[in-house]
């Protein structure tokens, strides 16, 4: 028999794989990490005892080592019947694998992964460190799954990546986790385009006359259309009443892990608009898109200033809208000990919203700003 | 990763026991990138060669239903630890 475990965060993205791919194989999803592993693929031959037999099957190698080394042998029972125990059983882990939870249930278990990670005093330093590092990977997993579920907190994301990058800091060779924040971070980061099959898996899953799996996050980054033009008049009223919360998060390159003190540069910038639910807020795709201008900041590169989001009417109309962009320092400005690098990015949102049941429209701008501290601080 | 995908045998079926299992492990070694960290390592994280599958449950993709490694049929398995990204 085959068994998979996927190493994701999202597990609809590997569904649709399995979709595309015709896989009629149990995949199990390991978004915390509990296996340890620190990179992937990796094949092993695991005997009719359960004993792994071989960890490192190769392409090139399998008929020798799975069809004959392996599947025409016998294995003996073996005599050490001890495990290891993975985290499994931890409350707090099965809540969020196995469960939807309310607010208050969400609060409580974040707070648990959040006390995990307070080192703890063990003899075996190296021991401490790996569990703690592992604690702060789960804290950011744990974070990512509220910001994707309806109790989401306006900062879950950007926890998250902190929490990854704290995880990566102390691990700097733990693949699993560096994938799990280039996957939002700046195209040059990426060792290679993520998720880059998805389109075609989508397409060929159609002309089966199925229906593919859906996404319900979006994958990675995504730009919008950046479009000459000019900026709408100053004019536009203020959205004092916060009917638009615009939420931040910054992805920041992922160090080297030959030199993790070297300053890292590029950052994919997250923006999402949230609309007011309380006060049944509602885009208004009818009239326009929303709009974003940021403004230029000296020591950095902006990859756009302008940014038009998607406006369709046949979208739903109380969405939470996101996009992103990438910032880069500017090496030679930031050299200039006389003129410091800006440290705040400032940008306005443009919108049109109706806001109630009566549905009363109106055009309305919101300003914000995002701080720009990369983790070394630098 | 599409430009690093191999030619390989068009739909595998996991009951023919020869030719589906190969294609299984090709077909994850497309899709699931990354790369080992060291090729001849006998452990990573829980497993370990000559030792016992960890104690380990999870749910599958789809949410229907919850595996334990430590509690699958007596039966060889080929185990593939990956990712679709």
């Amino acid at each position: 028999m085959v068994i998979g475990i996927t190493q994701e965060q999202h597990p609809q993205r590997c569904e649709l794989w399995a979709q595309w791919e015709q896989v009629d194989w149990p995949i199990l999803w390991d978004p915390f990490n509990l296996t340890g592993s620190a990179a992937v693929p990796i094949a092993m031959a695991v005997d009719e005892h359960g004993v792994v037999q071989n960890m490192r099957l190769q392409p090139q190698k399998f008929e020798q080592q799975f069809k004959q080394d392996f599947l025409a042998k016998e294995f003996p029972a073996p005599k050490d019947l001890t495990r290891r125990t993975a985290l499994h059983a931890d409350p707090q882990i099965q809540a969020l694998l196995h469960s939807e939870l309310n607010a208050q249930q969400w609060q409580k278990a974040l707070a648990g992964f959040k006390a995990d990670t307070k080192p703890t005093a063990t003899k075996n330093m190296q021991h401490s460190d790996d569990q703690n590092a592992a604690a702060w990977f789960r804290l950011g997993v744990a974070h990512r799954m509220r910001y994707d579920s309806t109790h989401a907190h306006a900062d879950d994301f950007q926890i998250a990546l902190q929490s990854w990058q704290q995880a990566l800091k102390l691990n700097p060779r733990q693949y699993i986790w560096r994938r799990r924040i280039q996957q939002w971070g700046p195209k040059l980061d990426k060792p290679y385009p993520f998720y880059n099959w998805v389109s075609q898996a989508q397409m060929q899953i159609k002309k089966r006359g199925l229906t593919p799996i859906e996404l319900p996050v979006p994958l990675g980054a995504v730009a919008a259309s950046g479009e000459d033009g000019a900026q709408p008049e100053a004019g536009v009223p203020r959205d004092q009443k916060a009917r638009i919360a615009i939420e931040s998060a910054l992805a920041w390159q992922t160090p080297s892990p030959r030199n993790s003190k070297k300053p890292v540069s590029t950052a994919r910038v997250h923006l999402a608009l949230r609309p007011d639910s309380k006060h049944q807020v509602e885009w208004g795709d009818d009239v326009g898109p929303v709009e974003i201008w940021l403004q230029p900041m000296y020591g950095w590169q902006l990859e756009q200033n302008h940014l038009v989001l998607a406006a369709d009417p046949r979208l739903p109309k109380q969405r939470l809208q996101k996009v992103s962009f990438e910032v880069k320092r500017d090496q030679a400005a930031s050299a200039n000990e006389l003129k410091p690098a800006a440290t705040v990015l400032k940008g306005t949102a443009f919108y049109y919203i109706c806001v109630g049941a009566d549905g009363e429209c109106t055009y309305l701008a919101q300003d914000f700003e995002i701080e720009l501290t990369s983790p070394a601080g630098s | 990763m599409l430009q690093n995908r191999l030619r390989r045998p068009t739909l595998f079926d996991s009951r023919n026991n020869r030719s589906g299992l190969l294609g299984a492990f090709l077909a994850v070694l497309c899709c699931g990138f990354g790369f080992t960290a060291n090729s001849s390592a006998q452990q990573s994280g829980l497993f370990a060669q000559g030792q016992l599958l960890p104690d380990l449950e999870l749910p599958t993709i789809d949410g229907s239903r919850r595996i334990n490694l430590a509690e699958l049929p007596a039966k060889k398995v080929l185990l593939i630890q990956f990712a679709s990204w």
